[in-house]
């Protein structure tokens, strides 16, 4: 595992240039630090060391080098951003092995947009210092509605901080909303991840419940909770600016600080400065007060009443109709869908570059609140205004409807909704029912049909309606994978990404080759037709002891037919793509070859449709690919 | 391990105030301050946010690493464990008293001899007020490290029922905190140590380069918060 001083060594040595590695084209030049030119600006925590740089191509990115081993489910996490367009998500790429230490471990590099701009505490001191705190009500807001599209379309981020909520400087729109960024995904959990990620990640301690645990990984829960605390936070500095004064610690926090215990208990001081103001909260907001400090009382959340009472308020905009939705097939989708260049043009949850400003109306309910700035309640129709599907602005606007739409968020269906959160969670990690979705006969389920989407507003502003049959494009619908029985490989032919199965069976990027003959075996006992593995010219270097070495030195000797070891400075993957599409074979592999997706277009086409996925435990192998692979049918 | 905290607590231009050291060396019968440029502040520690103006290097071309030269080498004549001990008691204490909620402190006692102000037997009960300094997170931690020029076989992190060379080895493992689990994980985990049960915060023998692991490993804890070695 490399440190972090060894990869600030390494870019020093390399006079902060990186050079174009692999089958990436580009080079980098790294930012230098303010202080001294010889050495990168950089940030890092327990996981990652990043660097600021400029591409060749003179495009501004922000690479990311890992400090353990990079994160199994990092390749499923970046596969959802780019499959699953959001503003507020950076597009990020992996390019593997870009640095190779002293020691002959390589280190893997992310590449993601660079963000000019401020994380969110360097932005409270600007607003604050311009007298400017009622922003910070839009900007909880804003991050409010944002939290909850991202997990309503299953994106769990599980490190929300202040220094992992960037403004950028510049955005189309320019509406505050739209120029929210979030970024670090280390702790992310998105749908479709078949094994629990190897995360130790527990998010920032200033922005966790007490009974998140590294011995489990993040549940929506946990992703709630942060915001909340965020939310919280934000309002309470706009309605008293000294708070910040007196909690906030530069770098570290809000204005909650588990050392403290503010998160443990509500007895600390700050709890004492917010009950003081609690009554001047802008209209519903104190809600999220209230529902914090009980959070804060549970031993634990899961399992909780957390869920219900933080839907009762702060989700509320996002519910999901508890009704099956029916989608319209729209045919085999490609796995690995091309990103659109503008994610702002995407049929995303994420359409709120334009607002409408909200309809002056008269309030329900009965807290008339005097504030003129527009209360959450008004925001999230105002919101509901440009929803993901479609839905006639004279639903929203109509003070009918308002108050129909307070109705049923008042009579509705609340409790029922906790069942769906239940489900999403299960969505996105998948019980053991998902798996016994292979049928006894080894057929395949197929299961695009339940995949949840988000009913945004429908259920609230029409409460009566019944489910619309919604166009859902092709790139909205979202990759599910499902098991492969090694009976169903019977005759196929297969080729295996070798390298990339040891490292997934490795240890700490030490290679064992006895996982991959396992693999074999298992395939072989499948009665596949052919095996073809492919490995990159490092492998022979990177096993961590001489006789696994060995051993596969002379396998890829004897074994010619079997086992190819890739020419130097050839990408073992480009080999890969072209074996398969030329054999008509299925490709075993965890990569998901996006950077090919241009290069070499025919093949990653086939490859897209013909790509099975591998995880081992115990030296068994299972095998999952996504469901519109056509070798299924 | 310095330089490492330094780049773990950098953030774009500034380091991030989250952890304090101390730096003691042995030096005849006295034990001083040890990392002269820096002065120790008035609780006897420095902030890392001082030590990252370190311009000083030296460069590791084994691995390619560039390390602040932060400690200069005054080690010279005994080996006073008993009085360093009792001075970082009360170090510890008074970090502990105002810092309830911090990573408590670790304290890493580095020797290539026997103590010569104190019966080696005794080492277990002068280090004992130490294990009972604690914080919200837990009691502080001593991690004893005897290093060995020789290629005696080297002891790492212990379990009970290791074989330990010889007596002061036992004295040193007695005087030496249980690794926490938290800690043990990430050596694992992160680290890619083997770490048995119980293991002590003890190393014996040990070269250049598992000083240097358990020295990481030592600093790994508390994901960001005060500590002190």
């Amino acid at each position: 595992m490399p440190s972090a001083i060894q990869i600030i060594s390494k870019l020093r040595l390399l006079k902060l240039k990186i050079p174009s590695i692999g089958m990436n084209p580009h080079n980098y030049n790294v930012t230098p630090s303010g202080d001294n030119p010889k050495r990168p600006k950089s940030w890092a925590g327990n996981f990652a060391v990043v660097v600021p740089s400029v591409r060749s191509d003179g495009e501004q990115k922000a690479l990311r080098f890992f400090l353990a081993k990079t994160p199994s489910h990092i390749t499923q996490v970046t596969s959802f951003i780019n499959n699953n367009p959001h503003h507020s998500l950076v597009k990020c790429k992996m390019f593997r092995n870009t640095l190779t230490m002293k020691n002959g471990e390589t280190i893997d590099m992310m590449e993601m947009d660079f963000i000019e701009g401020n994380t969110l505490d360097d932005l409270i001191i600007n607003l604050l210092s311009k007298g400017a705190a009622s922003v910070l009500i839009d900007l909880a807001e804003s991050i409010r509605s944002i939290v909850n599209e991202l997990v309503t379309a299953g994106f769990y981020h599980g490190d929300l901080s202040h220094s992992n909520i960037m403004v950028a400087e510049h955005a189309p729109g320019g509406s505050l909303q739209s120029r929210i960024r979030l970024i670090d995904y280390d702790s992310v959990l998105v749908k479709g991840v078949q094994a629990p990620p190897n995360t130790k990640e527990v998010g920032h301690p200033n922005y966790q419940h007490p009974s998140r645990k590294t011995s489990r990984f993040t549940l929506v829960e946990d992703v709630y909770f942060s915001a909340l605390v965020i939310y919280v936070s934000l309002i309470a500095i706009s309605v008293n600016p000294k708070l910040w004064e007196s909690y906030h610690s530069k770098g570290d926090n809000l204005i909650f600080q588990n050392q403290r215990g503010d998160l443990r208990d509500i007895t600390s001081p700050v709890w004492a400065d917010l009950e003081k103001i609690r009554s001047k909260f802008p209209s519903e907001t104190g809600k999220a007060l209230d529902c914090l400090k009980k959070a804060i009382k549970y031993p634990t959340l899961e399992g909780s009443n957390f869920l219900s009472e933080i839907e009762e308020w702060f989700s509320l905009g996002t519910h999901i109709d508890p009704s099956p939705i029916p989608i319209p097939d729209p045919g085999p989708v490609d796995p690995v869908d091309p990103v659109p260049p503008h994610p702002e043009s995407s049929p995303s949850p994420q359409t709120r570059s334009v607002k409408t400003k909200p309809t002056p109306s008269p309030k329900p309910g009965p807290k008339n609140s005097p504030t003129p700035s527009p209360s959450p309640q008004k925001r999230k129709k105002q919101h509901s205004s440009k929803p993901t599907i479609e839905l006639s602005s004279k639903d929203i606007t109509s003070p009918e409807a308002k108050e129909k739409t307070r109705k049923s968020a008042e009579e509705n269906p609340l409790k029922s909704q906790r069942g769906i959160f239940q489900k999403l969670k299960e969505k996105i990690l998948p019980s053991k029912a998902d798996i016994s979705i292979v049928t006894e006969g080894g057929g395949i389920v197929e299961e695009e049909s339940e995949v949840i989407r988000p009913k945004i507003k429908e259920s609230i502003t029409q409460p009566d309606a019944k489910p619309k049959k919604r166009k859902v494009s092709k790139r909205n619908k979202k990759r599910t994978t499902i098991p492969v029985p090694f009976s169903k490989l019977k005759d196929k032919k297969i080729v295996i990404d070798g390298t990339n199965i040891l490292h997934e069976a490795g240890q700490k990027n030490k290679f064992y080759l006895q996982p991959l003959l396992a693999l074999v075996e298992q395939l072989e006992s499948g009665k596949v037709e052919s095996i073809n593995i492919v490995f990159d010219a490092s492998t022979p270097h990177k096993f961590s002891n001489k006789e696994d070495k060995d051993k596969f030195n002379e396998l890829v000797s004897n074994q010619k037919e079997r086992y190819t070891l890739s020419p130097k400075s050839t990408e073992a993957d480009a080999i890969i793509l072209n074996i398969a599409y030329k054999n008509n074979a299925l490709i075993i592999s965890n990569d998901f070859y996006q950077d090919y997706e241009d290069s070499l277009p025919e093949e990653f086409q086939w490859f897209s449709k013909h790509h099975i996925t591998s995880s081992q435990a115990m030296d068994i192998w299972t095998l999952n690919t996504t469901s519109n692979n056509e070798f299924l049918e | 391990m310095i330089g490492e905290l330094v780049e773990r607590c950098r953030k774009g231009d500034e380091i991030a105030p989250r952890v304090r050291l101390g730096f003691y060396g042995y030096a005849g019968s006295e034990v001083n301050w040890a990392a002269g440029k820096f002065p120790a502040d008035a609780d006897g520690l420095v902030s890392l946010v001082d030590l990252a103006e370190c311009d000083e290097e030296v460069v590791d071309d084994e691995n390619e690493i560039m390390i602040p030269w932060v400690v200069g080498e005054n080690a010279h004549g005994g080996t006073p464990m008993k009085t360093a001990f009792e001075q970082v008691i009360s170090i510890a204490e008074n970090f502990a008293q105002n810092h309830p909620d911090s990573f408590p402190p670790v304290i890493v006692n580095i020797t290539d001899g026997v103590p010569t102000d104190c019966n080696e037997n005794d080492l277990a009960t002068i280090v004992s007020p130490i294990m009972n300094i604690a914080t919200t997170d837990g009691a502080a931690l001593v991690f004893n490290v005897h290093i060995s020029p020789d290629e005696s076989t080297p002891v790492f992190l212990p379990s009970p029922n290791d074989a330990l060379p010889d007596e002061y080895a036992k004295c040193l493992y007695a005087a030496s905190s249980t690794l926490p689990e938290s800690l043990a994980t990430i050596g694992r985990q992160q680290h890619g140590m083997t770490i048995g049960e119980d293991a002590r915060c003890f190393a014996f023998n040990a070269d250049s380069a598992l000083l240097v692991k358990l020295l990481s490993l030592a600093s790994s804890g508390g994901g960001g918060e005060d500590r002190q070695a």
